[in-house]
């Protein structure tokens, strides 16, 4: 059950337990999922088949996949469109390794990412293993565009984040969100807002 | 005059924490508290105010998980032993304290407590919680909702389209099993939005659903009256979004009203402070002291230093606090009506377990809420959302952002060091049960009961609350078990239905263990 404070807190839990050992480490997969966590940063893991290896290891030879770097490339784009039309390379982040997962770090909200798994040969020839699903990073402020049937008032709307944020007013802060309010209605034309 | 309506939402949920194979089980113990201290506690509130006339309006979610077990005949008849167990120690406590002025109007009030719990429980609800709390609703003065089929967290499944269907659309029809028809509200596990997860709200039949603040003050485009009035997605879906205020100055630990220091303190119980060979009959079977509920000192200040409770005086500060919620609720929609020419929501969500088994005096703090509201003043009244939707049907349309109302607004809190290796296992196995369902649109009767069982282990372990659990750290054993379990029952039942080796032994022992969701139809998943 879920303590009130645990909401807002942080917990303070012991050091991290490790998963438990009774679960596969591998469902024999070429796969890279990516999973948003906040507006800057993403989960990814990953996954090589054995039937994958093997292949790579035909192909590739032994001596040139062990020098070869593993890669999460990371492309990114205004939109949906845009990015499965003309990806731009956004992060490329050397996982060579034993770890499955990483936080990349993507630093843009209101953007579009997948990513693609592959290696990196010492010739510079990359070899794609598997691509990712479409993640979309949220947005961390304010909408610049407004809708012109349901004008806001900017300052009002900042004052109100800030109280979202922080959660405490006063009487006196919301009169002047409210006079605030009343100034700017003055100026608008066509607001959905009743005039004062 | 009117200004405002205050919109005030209860999340009720537990986990599906069912275990026979225990005859004392630590997690049932969880619903135990909430059924005596929560459950029933606000049924009575609902009922005082109906039967005073008083015109409440109160939105309340009583999730999938929390509704099957409180109609399994295994808890119910476990909850009944319990409610008695703490009943006979409520009688020895009014012998053990009958020397003292302090204690014994205390063990006096918690055995007329228990008395009137075991009472309505057995003789006036016939054990049947869900049914008290539709016949409220069929008053009309409570609008209950459902909520994600196992609380799964839905911007982590976002990927697999089926697995976010399942979650909505399971609940839906398990709210149909309970209440008789589809539900009209969804409280989304942990608030956690996504754009495109109305889409299957839609498809459910879902009118409205809360979020947490930042998700709408953040939409595209800019929503004009901010948190104050709903919103609709894309899919016309109505978006309530919590007011930040009204939130703290009841979730808040540090300047919330429950920390005031007149309210009873939970850390202090019987169960912990009383000599083992006394209390040894009320706490766990393995000696292990556990809360039995029956506390008597209050909060008194931050030190260790506790004074005993005084019920009074703890009543005194709910109707004073209640007076005050009230009073700020009128200031703001004052001023939030100059601004919006029309009387705002302001929408105030809480888990329903804060109130009574966190905050003892959470029920009647409700309920003098309810009475100020309707007796003291004109400027703001309770309403549902559909009640707001009826009367202001014009919302504006915006996409809101990701979000959750977890620590730090996004998906942090399910998603970290401590939990982040559980979606690899839950991923695998929602893409392997769209797998099945694709696979078999007409297997023999084993074969059915086999993938809706592969089902029930899949929505089991896509529960939020063991991510939640292994991020507090407390209780983390249990949630890595529990995902273990879950996960290896699927696993197990996808090999042998893919193998066509379906061993009806273990098939009938996962049935009797993890028997949630009866009407459950494994086809749902089908892409």
């Amino acid at each position: 059950m879920h303590t009130y404070e645990e909401r807002f807190y942080e917990g303070q839990g012991a050091p991290v337990p490790p998963p438990p050992a009774g679960l596969p480490e591998s469902y024999g997969e070429d796969i890279l999922v990516l999973l948003m966590r906040d507006p800057y940063w993403a989960f990814g893991y990953w996954d090589i088949s054995p039937v994958k290896r093997a292949e790579l290891m035909k192909t590739m030879g032994d001596e040139t996949l062990s020098r070869s770097r593993l890669l999460v490339r990371i492309y990114m784009g205004e939109d949906r469109t845009k990015l499965e039309a003309s990806p731009d390379l956004h992060l490329e982040v050397d996982v060579t390794g034993a770890s499955k997962s990483w936080y990349f770090h993507l630093g843009l909200p209101k953007r579009f990412f997948f990513g693609i798994l592959g290696y990196l040969t010492p010739e510079g020839n990359f070899i794609e293993i598997a691509r990712s699903n479409i993640v979309g990073s949220p947005g961390d402020t304010i909408s610049e565009r407004v809708d012109e049937e349901w004008l806001a008032m900017e300052e009002m709307y900042r004052r109100i984040l800030r109280l979202a944020r922080e959660g405490e007013s006063s009487p006196q802060e919301w009169a002047e969100i409210s006079k605030m309010a009343r100034r700017h209605l003055l100026e608008v034309e066509g607001s959905r807002f009743p005039r004062p | 005059m009117q200004k405002g309506y205050l919109c005030l939402m209860l999340h009720a949920h537990l986990p599906y924490v069912r275990h026979p194979e225990y005859t004392d089980s630590f997690e049932e113990d969880w619903l135990n508290e909430a059924i005596t201290e929560t459950y029933l506690p606000l049924l009575k509130v609902y009922e005082n105010l109906l039967a005073d006339g008083v015109d409440f309006h109160i939105t309340m979610s009583l999730t999938p998980t929390l509704c099957e077990m409180l109609r399994d005949p295994l808890l119910v008849e476990r909850y009944e032993k319990h409610l008695e167990k703490l009943f006979e120690l409520s009688e020895k406590e009014l012998v053990r304290t009958k020397d003292s002025t302090e204690f014994y109007p205390l063990a006096e009030m918690y055995n007329s407590f228990l008395k009137d719990a075991l009472h309505r429980f057995k003789d006036v609800y016939h054990r049947d919680i869900v049914g008290a709390f539709a016949r409220v609703q069929d008053s009309g003065k409570l609008e209950i909702i459902t909520c994600g089929a196992t609380h799964g967290f839905l911007p982590l499944m976002e990927m697999i389209p089926e697995a976010v269907k399942a979650q909505v659309e399971v609940g839906a029809e398990n709210y149909r099993k309970h209440f008789g028809r589809r539900p009209r509200g969804i409280w989304l596990p942990e608030c956690g939005y996504f754009p495109g997860v109305d889409k299957y709200l839609k498809d459910a039949g879902i009118r409205f659903t809360f979020l947490d603040s930042h998700p709408i003050l953040f939409a595209d485009p800019r929503p004009a009256f901010a948190v104050y009035a709903p919103v609709y997605t894309p899919n016309d879906v109505a978006i309530f979004a919590r007011d930040p205020e009204s939130s703290k100055q009841v979730w808040s630990s540090k300047e919330g009203y429950p920390g005031d220091y007149y309210y009873r303190e939970f850390y202090r119980d019987v169960g912990f402070d009383l000599p083992m060979d006394y209390i040894a009959p009320y706490i766990h079977e393995s000696g292990q002291r556990i809360n039995t509920g029956i506390k008597y000192y209050r909060i008194t200040g931050p030190g260790e230093h506790k004074e005993p409770y005084h019920y009074g005086a703890a009543r005194d500060r709910a109707a004073d606090h209640a007076g005050n919620f009230m009073h700020n609720r009128e200031k703001q929609s004052e001023f939030l009506f100059d601004i919006m020419g029309r009387p705002p929501v302001i929408v105030a969500p809480y888990d329903a377990e804060l109130f009574g088994h966190w905050w003892f005096e959470g029920p009647m703090w409700i309920e003098f809420l309810a009475r100020k509201i309707h007796f003291d003043q004109d400027n703001v009244k309770m309403i549902t959302p559909i009640g707001y939707l009826e009367k202001f049907p014009e919302n504006q349309v915006v996409q809101p952002t990701m979000g959750s109302w977890g620590y730090k607004g996004y998906n942090e809190v399910w998603m970290n060091s401590t939990n982040d290796w559980i979606y690899r296992h839950l991923h695998w196995c929602a893409r392997k049960m769209v797998d099945l369902a694709n696979r078999f649109c007409n297997p023999d009767d084993l074969k059915r009961r086999a993938l809706n069982q592969a089902a029930r282990e899949l929505l089991l372990a896509q529960s939020s609350d063991w991510a939640f659990i292994m991020k507090t750290g407390t209780h983390v054993e249990y949630a890595h078990k529990r995902t273990q379990e879950h996960v290896n029952r699927f696993t197990r039942l996808y090999y042998e239905i893919t193998e066509d080796r379906v061993d009806e032994g273990f098939l009938s022992n996962l049935e009797a263990l993890d028997n949630i969701f009866s009407e459950i139809d494994y086809s749902i998943y089908r892409g």
